[in-house]
């Protein structure tokens, strides 16, 4: 940033943001605390009171962690195995994951919604491999969330895993055999330690998208199903109590934020 | 050298894709040896290189270290150590844990590692820098930190892959010496690969010039250098003077060869009438007519002189598929001009004679 010039390039983006990000964000942080008397967490007080408001900052937290560490689970070997495959098939392998990024999430949490019903195709896969004898109930329980989620997020997880693998010298595994390093120590002491950063990066995003997830809790589970930001459309849309939607969503940038930073924390410590 | 080798290499062949690379290597290492495999890139010294690493498997052949057949071991189970070209050094370990790497790997004591790191460090001199991260290090240190960490775990036989190749000429001259008597004074056996041949003469034992799959020629660097086996190996190993001609009489263990610049004497039995190719290293050309018997020369006209300092190049105007390369100390080249027609000399004995290469 030495050079004036480059200000200019950065001032539409940073006007846009303020305008349209910023003021917003700062109008609903100081709507929530803001009394007829001036500053207050009168609100906050309210919003905590009975054990619902903790059951669902809870179930939020739940319903994020479930979804990160399932999709790293699934995700880090897949991204792995994507960025060892060659040529053409990894150009069409990489296409395939992110063309469903280009679909709606209203789209896809619909399809999980007819997917998951008891004559579904996933109750219909379960039956034929006898896995099953009657429909499982799926749809409006957490585990079919879950599956509906995790499909939905996996490609934030796979897409950062998969750079860092690319990142890592095809040579270093190689060498690391040479010195008598066997395939789990390659693994824990040279790759890991390499793909951290990726896993950091997506254990981030997809921790920061299941958290402020809307429309596939809603779609898959239902009103009884409440997490923050249902909370928040609920306050705003049925409640008409503007402050409790801000307090919900202050809430829920405060959890973000603080489990963004700690991963930015830990990134850097990794990387040193 | 024939006897059974500390590493015993038995036909070894390998194909990608219908190209055989490797085409039946056979050689014989002793233990403490140093060899080089020397040849031009896409000879196939690097693919031997990887079988002998175990970082690929041969099509056909054997490999045998120390008695032990390698064939069915995996690579962290051979203990040969490999420095590889770019290094391949661990980015997010510092210089003392990319050297106790394989210690770790080894499950050896935290005692023992921190003792054959200190040593290893001491060694090649990067005592200092041991908790640095290895990505501010310059190419040279780099260097000295992937030959520690290879030999750090006392391999049984140690690897190089053109490993001064990225350094800079003066350092890389350096680092030749530093690193042949470090591995002297381990007594490590030790394959080198590169296509540089003045690096292979001055570092090995033992050279082995590879061309097209094959072994060409294995020898010492002044075997190499002095009776190359074929044209290929004079050509890529050194400079020559290499004139056409064809076999006019034959006698006695020499033969006279009719060349267009005047009969040259060499010892070999090769029948007359044959075309061949006649060869002599730049070095051993003096200037003037034969002085007896045991010399032979030709009669030349020069195209151009390149004074070198100490030395002195003389090029002779000579057919395409022919060159005519003389290298004198600079006080012996006198007055030789381009353009004047000189007269050259060497030994009988230092006569090369190949076979003509088919039209």
């Amino acid at each position: 940033m030495r050079r004036p010039g480059l200000v200019w390039l950065v001032l539409p983006a940073l006007f846009y943001g303020a305008l349209l990000f910023a003021l917003p964000l700062a109008l609903l942080l100081i709507g929530s605390a803001r009394g007829p008397q001036g500053w207050t967490l009168a609100a906050y007080s309210r919003f905590f009171a009975g054990s619902y408001a903790w059951g669902v900052v809870a179930r939020t937290l739940r319903l994020a962690a479930l979804t990160t560490l399932l999709s790293l689970a699934l995700g880090y070997p897949a991204g792995f195995a994507l960025a060892r495959l060659r040529g053409r098939l990894q150009s069409l392998a990489v296409a395939a994951l992110l063309l469903p990024l280009s679909l709606s999430v209203i789209v896809k949490a619909f399809g999980w919604t007819v997917l998951l019903r008891r004559d579904g195709v996933v109750n219909l896969g379960l039956q034929a491999a006898g896995l099953t004898g009657a429909p499982v109930r799926l749809l409006f329980t957490e585990t079919g969330l879950l599956i509906g989620i995790v499909n939905i997020f996996l490609p934030f997880m796979m897409l950062p895993i998969y750079a860092s693998v690319r990142q890592i010298d095809r040579l270093l595994p190689e060498a690391a055999a040479t010195l008598g390093g066997g395939p789990l120590h390659c693994f824990l002491r040279v790759v890991l330690p390499l793909t951290l950063p990726g896993v950091g990066a997506g254990c981030t995003l997809v921790f920061s998208l299941a958290i402020a997830a809307y429309v596939i809790p809603t779609l898959l589970m239902g009103d009884a199903y409440q997490t923050l930001p249902t909370t928040i459309a609920t306050a705003f849309l049925y409640l008409q109590d503007p402050q409790r939607g801000a307090v919900a969503g202050t809430v829920l940038l405060a959890l973000s934020l603080l489990v963004v930073g700690m991963s930015a924390h830990f990134a850097a410590r990794g990387a040193a | 050298m024939t006897q059974a080798g500390h590493l015993q290499i038995e036909g070894v062949a390998r194909r990608f894709r219908q190209v055989s690379v490797l085409d039946g290597i056979t050689l014989a290492v002793a233990r403490g040896e140093f060899v080089s495999l020397l040849g031009p890139s896409g000879c196939g010294k690097t693919t031997l290189l990887r079988i002998l690493a175990g970082l690929l498997a041969p099509d056909s052949g054997s490999v045998r270290l120390g008695g032990r057949d390698l064939g069915a071991l995996p690579p962290h189970r051979r203990n040969v150590g490999v420095v590889f070209q770019s290094y391949a050094l661990f980015p997010h370990l510092t210089v003392a844990g990319n050297i106790a790497f394989g210690l770790r790997a080894r499950r050896q004591t935290r005692a023992q590692i921190d003792s054959r790191v200190a040593e290893m460090l001491a060694m090649v001199q990067l005592g200092p820098l041991a908790d640095r991260p290895v990505a501010q290090l310059s190419g040279g240190q780099q260097q000295r930190v992937a030959i520690a960490r290879a030999l750090a775990v006392s391999p049984d036989l140690v690897l190089l892959d053109e490993p001064l190749s990225a350094l800079d000429r003066k350092l890389r001259e350096t680092m030749q010496v530093e690193l042949r008597t470090l591995l002297r004074r381990l007594g490590m056996t030790a394959i080198f690969v590169t296509h540089d041949q003045e690096e292979a003469l001055a570092l090995s034992d033992r050279v082995a010039v590879m061309h097209a799959g094959r072994i060409a020629q294995l020898g010492t660097p002044q075997a190499v250098y002095d009776r190359p086996a074929t044209p290929f190996v004079l050509d890529f190993v050194g400079q020559a003077t290499v004139l056409c001609g064809r076999i006019a009489a034959a006698a006695g263990g020499t033969v006279r060869v009719d060349t267009a610049y005047g009969p040259v004497h060499a010892p070999a039995a090769l029948p007359q009438g044959e075309a061949v190719l006649v060869a002599v290293r730049p070095e051993r050309i003096t200037l003037g007519a034969p002085a007896g018997a045991e010399w032979t020369g030709v009669t030349l006209p020069l195209a151009t002189r390149t004074y070198l300092g100490s030395r002195c190049l003389l090029h002779g105007a000579v057919a395409a598929t022919e060159r005519a390369t003389v290298e004198l100390p600079a006080a012996a080249a006198g007055d030789a001009a381009p353009g004047s027609t000189v007269a050259l000399s060497w030994r009988v004995a230092d006569t090369l004679l190949y076979p003509a290469p088919p039209a």
